[in-house]
């Protein structure tokens, strides 16, 4: 492919991909950081352009977690549950409109206390729309690994989300 | 059936600034154009100079070091103005090929447990922008830099024995050519000669600062005769690896450093043939306050799969299992990922 034609399909890839990298950005580093966060893993990506896969959004994931990980806050102590919540909260302010607030922060809160581990494999795949093998691949570990920290993320907000859902549920039971 | 109250939650993309947008993709295809540093504005600026402090020139062959200067705070970064005039200003000798800073790292010259015997000088360029070595005559530090055209090394010898050699055989190590295989330099009476680089040193993986991913860096260790077996040389490795600190802005830092690193003393680097494993045994426990975010911690374990495996030679599917004094996992199994480094190089 020639210059042209790659800074073409670069464009591209960008125009598709940016939005949900940039989204992934606001969730770890909050929405000021994430315009770094996204022309870093950007830049990396343009550099080693003949690396990127298709589709390249697993691909470019893979590069902004480590550029996050990197980060201007990269060896400072993790983050209080606190400020993950806020971050958390700020990531999904626009998201599940018809939510109850006290139900939504509930449900935020036993997901900013879950294990950093589980915490990513959860929202790797329901957030960032990746398959359960793509997660793996990006985490270097087994299918069987990741569907394990799903499936044990999803019961602990569940067990913790004493809220309304819990009582409509049951009630919902025919 | 209900979502699941975090399917609900699913982030929607924000809004993001056009202009922004247009100027960042911009830059970053203009820049490559250029060929040269990538280096996208931010939207904040954010102070990532590169700077490091006071560079300790400590090296020393056992002798009593007498320090020229006192020693200054030295910028290490992209290739600057040269600090002395006449060293490094010159116009690019387009004759000369050009040296990538990768190429430079590491040791060149003579062998150091014969050198002294035969007067032959060595010299090595650590990643920290420190040159440590032997002049022909005299143990050697300071600092070193590669010009701008990336033709000549500059270097700043600050830290010398003081041993009375004959002028006839000093070599000039102040300024370096390259010729494509070798580091060229001239003797006082102006007889050229060339030093070409070792292959046999230790190599840790540092986190690179353009890259963001891992590049292969020789450890900063002086050659003690020590490190010629696989074995050693990763132990050694791995004992530098330890040590290196984070360092925001620097061309190459590490997960490890004081409080992250797995004890003091690295105590082995046993493969195990039979089960493709690779047994890292620490002498002491430590890392127990690290505490680093996700993607951190699997990078700080990549630094150490690829030091192990490279030193060791070994396939890079070869599991590294770091055991403590107990002979107790101090973590999970590693295996070295292709992805983590910055070249697909070895």
């Amino acid at each position: 492919m020639d210059v042209r034609g790659r800074e073409l399909a670069f464009e591209r890839v960008w125009r598709e991909e940016m939005p949900r990298i940039f989204t992934y950005a606001v969730r770890h580093v909050g929405s000021a950081d994430a315009h770094d966060v996204a022309a870093e893993t950007f830049t990396i990506a343009w550099r080693r352009w003949d690396d990127i896969t298709d589709p390249p959004f697993a691909w470019l994931l893979g590069v902004a977690r480590h550029v996050v990980a990197n980060h201007v806050r990269t060896l400072q102590r993790r983050r209080r549950l606190q400020d993950r919540v806020r971050l958390l909260t700020a990531a999904t302010g626009q998201s599940g409109p018809h939510l109850d607030f006290a139900g939504r922060i509930d449900a935020l809160e036993q997901l900013a206390a879950l294990s950093e581990t589980d915490r990513e494999a959860l929202l790797l795949t329901a957030w960032d729309g990746l398959s359960t093998e793509q997660t793996a691949t990006l985490l270097g570990i087994s299918a069987a690994a990741v569907r394990k920290r799903i499936s044990r993320a999803r019961a602990a907000i569940d067990v913790g989300h004493a809220g309304p859902h819990t009582d409509i549920d049951l009630q919902e039971t025919p | 059936m209900r979502a699941h109250i975090i399917d609900e939650l699913r982030p929607v993309a924000p809004d993001i600034d056009p202009g922004w947008e247009a100027q960042t993709m911009r830059e970053i295809l203009e820049d490559s154009r250029r060929g040269g540093e990538l280096t996208v504005k931010r939207r904040r600026h954010k102070s990532a100079q590169f700077l490091l402090a006071v560079v300790a020139v400590g090296v020393i062959l056992g002798g009593l070091v007498v320090a020229r200067d006192l020693l200054p705070g030295r910028e290490v970064g992209p290739a600057g103005p040269p600090r002395e005039p006449g060293v490094a200003s010159t116009a690019p000798d387009e004759s000369k090929a050009q040296l990538a800073e990768a190429q430079l790292l590491g040791r060149w010259g003579a062998d150091p447990a014969t050198a002294q015997e035969l007067r032959l000088p060595w010299l090595r360029f650590d990643y920290d922008g420190t040159v440590t070595g032997f002049d022909s005559c005299n143990s050697v530090g300071g600092a070193w830099e590669l010009d701008r055209s990336a033709r000549t090394v500059a270097v700043d010898i600050r830290g010398t024995t003081s041993v009375a050699c004959p002028d006839a055989i000093q070599p000039r190590l102040d300024e370096l050519g390259f010729d494509g295989t070798a580091l060229t330099y001239e003797l006082r009476d102006g007889t050229s000669k060339t030093m070409v680089a070792a292959d046999d040193e230790p190599q840790m993986y540092l986190i690179g600062a353009r890259s963001k991913l891992l590049e292969a860096v020789p450890a900063p260790v002086y050659p003690d005769g020590k490190s010629t077996t696989p074995q050693q040389r990763a132990v050694t490795a791995v004992k530098e690896l330890m040590k290196v600190e984070f360092t925001d802005g620097a061309k190459y830092s590490s997960f490890w450093g004081k409080i992250c690193r797995l004890g003091d003393e690295v105590k082995s680097v046993d493969s195990l043939s039979s089960e493709r494993v690779v047994l890292v045994t620490f002498a002491r426990r430590g890392g127990e306050l690290c505490d680093i975010v996700r993607g951190g911690d699997d990078l700080r374990s990549q630094q150490l799969a690829w030091t192990v495996v490279t030193n060791l030679g070994v396939d890079d599917t070869t599991v590294v299992r770091l055991v403590g004094p107990d002979q107790k996992p101090l973590a999970d199994d590693i295996v070295a990922r292709r992805f983590a480094l910055a070249s697909e190089d070895r």
